[in-house]
């Protein structure tokens, strides 16, 4: 916690900075001649404050339904009821968290803190992780998103993409199982510092969770206030994972990129890069993808569509808000790891030759 | 939780409540996101307002313990906050835009010029697993873009909304680009230039060079929000015409003129042969939201 809080003040502290220089500069543009020599600097910053506050308004609808929906489960839904509709295999709990991402539209912002609840309600790992990563790529919207953006460039894309994401979803979740076993990875104490309050239904997550059904007479509010503290919990994450995503996307220029389209390996790793640094949504995403495909070969925007929405710079900085970090570390390594050679075989096996 | 960190955060989230549908009657919030996002933006106002309330009632209520220090840990949460009530959001075609370079008359023109060869030999392959899968999800998909794909028939046949009722590109001789058939014309014209060749054309966007342009040359630009300015894009369309130099960059114009084609960085690109530019104000929808 020490050291988190110890980011957090300096990033507040390069925020603050970077306003306190902007208005510096904008109060004395008018006084000082010398104003032009700074614009390009003044305009970056201005940009990068744009960006960030849009990257956070696109957020912060999803992240709020995420964690009411986090909430509601932790009140309504007893562990006993979530030990009785598990299947009981490991592959078929997998292929039901995947099959469930199918059913629930909902992309990265939303589905982590769901993810987290349900895991400490104690549905198993592997089934969490395989519906955090299958949901975002292999739901209807996503679906339909990337099959009206690629159907008159590459009309298979869709199909690459829902079909794969299925599979690395599946293949992360065993490999992370194998890796992990069953070790508790889920961040304790974030909830610990307010779990003290007064609210007194807020007993909070060990336990006691016929404690609340006992109070309906207050549950909306306890909902509420529930759903608030995670809230905040969350969202001082989101807003460091997107001043990254905003400085990285107005300071590095896209035209970059096209500097390493002949080679096929390095594509994919310059797209993997660049789909993790501009933290798209989702369903978003595929019209970026769209513009990237003249110039970049089919299997590396593939790579792009297959980790943008698993995994990016913002909700990294979520994801080690929530679990712990040798768990985000080893999800990080896997799914990176899964998706390049996912690109790789697709490159070499299905589109040998080049093109489509 | 003291009473002081318990009305810190009702007021942090009353401040976000408020500060969103500020953001929205304002009309600030459309320069952030596509404008589809309000309703969810909206909802949360709610939510966040409800939230806030909920906090301070509890600020009236007994305490539990005291401690002088949360502040601080707060602050990170004020800074959007602050932000969003003052910052003057930039436009996307200056700074930014130089950044992202534009994606029809380059990436995207390349592309589908590209794939326009391909796609007979795609749809016989692989076209009726596409089919069955894009039926299942449309159904899902919200109405507004499964009626949009309609409008696309077949390849070379470009349906648009055109004063008032649906029309085939082909068919028209007069084209005025709006911002709901923006998008419907841009792919028309990228797809198939020699199509619409010598079609009068009148479209509005804002002056926007590249270094390798010839003299005269310009792209009529728009900026192009699906989400949020994080996957914005810049698209538009080349024109040329006598003196067209003496018009800044980001200048929005008006051009009226012809259509024709002609070669950029290898590729065969529409481009208007202007007859006519009129200086024009920021449109009212300054972006166009595919």
């Amino acid at each position: 916690m020490i050291r988190i809080k110890r980011t957090e003040d300096m990033i507040v502290l390069v925020v603050l900075g970077l306003i306190i220089i902007y208005l510096a500069i904008l109060l004395g543009r008018f006084a000082l001649d010398y104003y032009v020599l700074f614009q390009p600097m003044v305009e970056r910053i201005h940009g990068i404050l744009t960006v960030f506050i849009s990257i956070l308004l696109d957020a912060i609808p999803f992240v709020l339904l995420g964690v009411i929906l986090s909430s509601i489960i932790d009140h309504y839904i007893s562990e006993e009821f979530i030990q009785k509709i598990l299947p009981k295999g490991k592959i078929s709990g997998i292929l039901a968290g995947v099959i469930l991402g199918f059913f629930i539209p909902v992309c990265d912002c939303f589905v982590i803190p769901v993810v987290r609840r349900l895991i400490k309600k104690g549905v198993p790992t592997y089934i969490g992780i395989a519906f955090m990563l299958a949901a975002p790529i292999v739901n209807p919207v996503v679906i339909f998103a990337t099959y009206y953006s690629f159907e008159k460039i590459i009309p298979s894309m869709v199909l690459y993409r829902t079909i794969l994401g299925i599979v690395i979803a599946t293949i992360v979740s065993i490999l992370l199982y194998l890796w992990t076993k069953d070790q508790n990875i889920i961040k304790e104490g974030i909830n610990e510092n307010q779990s003290c309050c007064d609210h007194h239904h807020n007993e909070h997550d060990h336990g006691n969770h016929e404690h609340h059904h006992n109070e309906n007479t207050n549950s909306f509010q306890a909902i509420l206030h529930h759903a608030a503290e995670e809230f905040l919990d969350i969202f001082k994450y989101l807003i460091l994972g997107a001043i990254c995503a905003a400085s990285l996307q107005v300071i590095i220029p896209q035209s970059l990129l096209t500097r390493f389209n002949d080679n096929s390996v390095l594509s994919i790793l310059v797209l993997m890069t660049f789909a993790y640094s501009i933290s798209l949504c989702s369903t978003a995403d595929s019209f970026v993808a769209k513009s990237l495909v003249g110039v970049f070969g089919t299997s590396s925007v593939l790579s792009f569509l297959l980790l943008g929405p698993v995994l990016d710079i913002k909700n990294t900085f979520v994801l080690f808000g929530n679990f712990k970090k040798s768990f985000v570390i080893k999800l990080i390594i896997l799914v990176v790891g899964v998706v390049f050679l996912t690109a790789i075989l697709v490159d070499k096996l299905l589109l040998a030759g080049g093109g489509l | 939780m003291s009473n002081r960190q318990s009305l810190l955060k009702g007021l942090l989230f009353i401040g976000y409540s408020i500060v969103i549908l500020y953001l929205i009657f304002s009309g600030k919030m459309s320069k952030y996101i596509n404008p589809k996002m309000n309703y969810y933006l909206i909802i949360a106002s709610i939510i966040f307002f409800a939230m806030g309330l909920n906090y301070i009632k509890d600020t009236f209520k007994r305490k539990h313990q005291i401690s002088l220090s949360f502040t601080r840990k707060y602050l990170i949460y004020f800074i959007p906050l602050i932000i969003m009530f003052l910052l003057q959001p930039l436009s996307l075609n200056s700074s930014l835009a130089k950044n992202k370079g534009f994606s029809m008359t380059k990436n995207q023109a390349n592309a589908i010029m590209k794939s326009i060869d391909t796609i007979d030999n795609e749809k016989k392959s692989g076209g009726d697993n596409d089919k069955s899968n894009s039926n299942n999800s449309t159904d899902k998909a919200d109405e507004d873009r499964s009626s949009d794909k309609n409008d696309l028939n077949e390849k070379g046949n470009y349906i648009i909304y055109y004063e008032g009722q649906w029309v085939n590109i082909e068919s028209l001789d007069n084209i005025i680009v709006t911002e709901e058939n923006y998008m419907k014309v841009m792919e028309a014209l990228f797809m198939e230039p020699h199509m619409l060749k010598n079609k009068s054309i009148e479209i509005t966007g804002f002056v926007l060079r590249n270094d390798d342009f010839a003299d005269n040359h310009f792209v009529v630009a728009r900026g192009l929000i699906t989400c949020c300015l994080a996957d914005s894009a810049i698209v538009g369309v080349m024109a040329t015409g006598d003196n067209f130099d003496q018009h800044e960059d980001n200048q929005w114009i008006c051009v009226k003129g012809k259509l024709d084609v002609h070669e950029y960085n290898g590729q065969i690109n529409p481009i208007i042969i202007a007859e006519e530019v009129i200086k024009t104000p920021v449109p009212e929808q300054e972006y166009i939201y595919p």
